[in-house]
């Protein structure tokens, strides 16, 4: 008996209500989770006050209605019937029977298969249940939902900071004052005050000017008062301030005294004046030309004739050449002219702006230098002029007035010394601002690590250091020592295989009881540190040893003593000079990179004699 | 006049119930039949039969000695029909199949042409390593199996029914081989494959053919029998929810639409053809009869698409190159398309 798929429909119908439950309840679900994520939102927005309580309570209920909207469209969707029936199929192993016959029962006239199949479903139906093709389960997104309302309930209880909107006050960044090593600081301090005291001497008063800002400097570093920046822009201050001079100019100065020395070489009286200016000793020359001054009035009429003829000679005008300096000062002014045109037609160009300011200073500083070279010029001719009153007051026979004019070269001669020697004077200044400037550089730059490590080498250059390397040191036995004793010299200590003991035979009593650590000397000492009392009661004889006079000790033996015994040998200090000139001379030859440059001079700044 | 409605269609039902059970019935007889004699193979000898009953032809592909000789000749034994075997070779002619006119004297002493039907003109044939002839001769089968006739010197020669061409071929051996024209593959309704027996199939298979026992297999069911079973087949109600997806799978092997999967756009050429979904569906039907049931469903067609489809695909050079069979192809198709349209 058929019902022409009646049962089919009604368990179709049973099956697509559950389905329809399910899905409305996934849907609702999921819009729950969008409701609960607005609804964190706005009680975040509520209790940092930025929105009112109506607005919150309005927008809650509106999104409130979310989950319930969306689970009733899912509800009233479409739902296929093929689809459902296929399910059924599907979840109970039909072969398509109800999909099938749900499809032959709507036929008009079915034919005796498509009965027999209808039929066949039928008695198949009663195995089928709607809840096992559409069981009801927990909806997919439970979980998130549950973590969000956990989430939504911590949030209702959390407090937030409301009261007083807070300000925050933008502190101005302060510069980092700068910390500079005290013992570096006085070592510096050390090396300027010398400075001073050889400024004094070369009567440079730009340079003891210079040294004493520069004490200044140091004590405001030491109390920690400087930045960075304006360390740095007070000593680009004092450089532009004092250490204007230029060598060069110099130089050329003293070629042309060398040439009026060459030609009072010929004169016997005038051939040590020659000499001095030959080889630049201009203080012997003022000296020589002071004796020359005192006995002209003895010098015989002949020999008076013929050093005026040598001093008109000599005093001849020496124009230096100016090309070279004019076209150097001509380029920035080209530059100036074209970069002025140039920002006129665009004025905002900063490469424009940056380009004329760098040429104006270039061009003051070449104007500067020319003005220096003019007035040394000056300062020549007086000389000049000075030598030819002197040789034609001897061709007048007015031997006072020569010996005035001659006293006055004298004076000229020690200016140009006194100028030669300031000149130096700023030259070293210049270079030692220039190590000052390096170390500062360093200094601030390094951090930590490479503070520590212009420590570290700051020891081992004064021969302090510790090695790197891991070795064990010898001596770990007890016991009093007597007689001749060993010292050992730690040269260097940055090999790996620990530190380089050179043993040295001295006549010091034997060293003590003394327990070594594993990587140094042993730092225990004997308790009867003086050694045993002198054994008055022996025999003794007086006997007076004289003194050797000899060559004395050799550079190595030097070098070890001043390790032993600090920097203040006479002996040290000449080897340090030769040792120090013989470097600047390779570093100024050389093509040394400025890092091994700058260890280079500070190496030698820490060994120098004190 | 109502009741008179209901006793039709009520006759009409218990009339489709006994002919369903009596489909059943003959072919599970068949079956046992012929599992006296092959051993294993069940699926195959279940597709060929398949074939039978659907009116299609089989193309049957594995390596030389795995029986298909056999299962053949045993089919033609238990159906009680006329059973004629071709092997093919490169030198085999069409007329060596189809037959041909020759001069004949009869008692007057006149002479006439008389035609001499050739093997062709039996109900099963085997065409043994069809791929060894070559494409004029296969295509002489063309006609035969599609129109189930022969026309040779414009006289047409039906072929008597039901006619089944068993074609077998030789995956290994292609030296000197001619492969089948698409045109002519297309025309098979089945593809099969037959894999290597296994352990306990050998044992069976070594102890019927190296003793005494000597199974034989007898006529059970009759080429009436078969073409009345046709026409049950026929009536067989297809849903169309079943019949559309036999055609989402049809169109599936083809590059370029919309059920495509990611392999055939990259490996198949071309898909395959209408006769395809017929395949599909004439076995379909086949199963849902075998399994008592009176409509085909879409597993059946899952169920018979890889021998309905596996040789109606054309790879491209890529999947030519990589190795890749239509089988495979075939099986991402089934896994991915879905059985609910839309």
């Amino acid at each position: 008996m058929i019902d022409n798929g009646k049962t089919i429909n009604s368990l179709l119908r049973r099956t697509r209500v559950r389905l329809r439950f399910q899905r409305a309840l996934d849907v609702a679900t999921r819009g729950a989770i969008i409701w609960s994520l607005s609804a964190t939102l706005l009680i975040f927005l509520l209790k940092i006050r930025a929105i009112e309580d109506a607005v919150f309570f309005f927008s809650l209920a509106m999104t409130a209605a979310l989950p319930l909207v969306a689970g009733f469209v899912a509800a009233f969707q479409k739902l296929p019937s093929l689809y459902v029936a296929q399910l059924l199929d599907g979840t109970h192993g039909l072969h398509d029977r109800i999909a099938t016959s749900q499809e032959f029962s709507q036929a008009k006239q079915p034919t005796g298969f498509m009965q027999a199949q209808i039929a066949e479903t039928q008695f198949h139906l009663n195995e089928v249940s709607a809840s096992r093709a559409a069981p009801f389960r927990w909806p997919r997104d439970l979980g998130i939902l549950l973590l969000l309302f956990v989430a939504l309930a911590t949030l209702t209880v959390l407090r937030f900071p409301t009261s007083n909107p807070r300000i925050i006050v933008a502190r101005a960044e302060k510069p980092s004052v700068l910390r500079i090593d005290p013992r570096i600081l006085a070592e510096q301090k050390e090396i300027f005050s010398e400075l001073q005291r050889d400024a004094e001497l070369a009567k440079s008063p730009e340079v003891r000017a210079l040294a004493r800002e520069l004490n200044k400097i140091f004590s405001q570093l030491q109390r920690k008062e400087l930045s960075r920046k304006e360390l740095f822009s007070k000593l680009a201050r004092l450089q532009r301030k004092y250490l204007r001079g230029e060598q060069a100019d110099f130089d050329e100065l003293m070629k042309q005294l060398k040439k009026m020395g060459a030609r009072l070489e010929k004169n016997r009286q005038t051939k040590q004046i020659a000499k001095a200016l030959k080889s630049g000793d201009l203080d012997t020359a003022k000296k020589e030309l002071q004796k020359l001054s005192a006995k002209l009035d003895k010098l015989a009429r002949k020999d008076q004739r013929r050093l005026a003829k040598s001093l008109r000679k000599a005093a001849q005008p020496q124009v230096a050449p100016r090309k070279a300096l004019d076209k150097q000062i001509a380029k920035p002014k080209k530059r100036i002219r074209r970069l002025r045109k140039k920002l006129k037609s665009k004025p905002k160009n900063q490469l424009a702006k940056r380009r004329l300011r760098r040429n104006k200073r270039q061009l003051q500083r070449l104007n500067r230098r020319q003005q220096q070279r003019d007035a040394q010029q000056r300062q020549l001719q007086r000389l000049n002029r000075e030598l030819q009153q002197a040789a034609q007051n001897l061709l007048n026979k007015l031997s006072p007035e020569a010996r005035r004019a001659l006293e006055r070269a004298a004076q000229q001669m020690s200016k140009f010394s006194q100028q030669r020697n300031r000149l130096r004077s700023e030259k070293k200044a210049k270079a030692q601002m220039a190590d000052l400037k390096e170390l500062l550089r360093r200094l601030s730059q390094g951090g930590k690590d490479k503070s520590g490590k212009l420590k570290d080498f700051r020891l081992r250059a004064g021969g302090k250091g510790k090695g790197k390397g891991k070795g064990k040191g010898k001596g770990k036995g007890k016991g009093k020592g007597k007689g001749k004793g060993k010292k050992s010299l730690v040269l260097g200590g940055s090999g790996n295989g620990g530190k380089l003991l050179i043993p040295i035979p001295t006549t010091a009593p034997g060293t003590g009881q003394g327990k070594a650590p594993q990587d140094g000397q042993g730092t225990g000492a004997d308790g009867n540190i003086k050694g045993d009392p002198t054994a008055l009661k022996g025999k003794k004889r007086q006997v007076f040893v004289r003194g050797k006079a000899g060559k004395g000790p050799t550079r190595s033996q030097v070098i070890v003593g001043a390790a032993d015994r600090g920097f203040s040998n006479q002996n040290y200090r000449k080897v340090y000079t030769d040792y120090s000139r013989i470097v600047e001379e390779v570093l100024k030859r050389e093509d040394v990179p400025l890092g091994y440059r700058y260890y280079v001079k500070r190496y030698f700044q820490l060994i120098k004699p004190r | 006049m109502c009741h008179q409605e209901s006793e039709d269609s009520m006759t009409d039902r218990k009339d489709a119930e006994a002919q369903v059970d009596a489909f059943k019935g003959d072919v599970i007889r068949l079956e046992q039949e012929v599992a006296k004699v092959i051993v294993g193979n069940e699926e195959i000898v279940k597709g060929v039969i398949t074939c039978l009953l659907a009116g299609g032809h089989v193309l049957l592909e594995g390596v030389p000695g795995l029986g298909k000789t056999m299962l053949v000749r045993t089919l033609a034994q238990c159906v009680d029909l006329r059973f004629s075997r071709i092997q093919f070779t490169p030198d085999l002619m069409p007329a060596d199949i189809l037959g041909t006119n020759m001069i004949v004297e009869d008692e007057h002493g006149k002479r006439h042409f008389e035609f001499q039907r050739g093997p062709i003109f039996s109900n099963i044939i085997l065409a043994d390593e069809i791929n060894r002839a070559t494409p004029k001769t296969q295509s002489a089968l063309l006609e035969a199996m599609q129109e189930h006739h022969v026309t040779i010197a414009k006289t047409t020669y039906d072929l008597d029914e039901p006619f089944l061409v068993l074609a077998t071929q030789n995956p290994l051996e292609m030296e000197g081989t001619y492969p089948l024209p698409e045109a002519q593959l297309d025309r098979f309704l089945f593809k099969l494959t037959i894999e290597f027996p296994s352990r306990e199939d050998l044992h069976s298979i070594l102890e019927r053919t190296t003793t005494d026992e000597n199974p034989q297999s007898k006529k059970v069911i009759t080429g009436e029998r078969i073409l009345a079973m046709r026409d049950t087949l026929r009536r067989v109600p297809v849903a169309h929810h079943v019949q559309d997806y036999a055609i989402r799978l049809l169109q599936a092997t083809h590059p370029n639409t919309a059920e495509t999967a990611n392999s055939t756009q990259k490996y198949v050429r071309f898909g395959a053809s209408p006769r395809g979904a017929q395949a599909l569906l004439l076995g379909a039907k086949v199963l849902a009869l075998l399994d008592g049931r009176y409509s085909a469903s879409i597993s059946d067609i899952r169920e018979v698409a890889l021998a309905a489809l596996r040789h109606r695909l054309i790879l491209n050079f890529e999947g030519e190159a990589e190795g890749i069979t239509t089988d495979r192809v075939l099986k991402e198709i089934l896994e991915k398309l879905p059985e609910q349209a839309g």
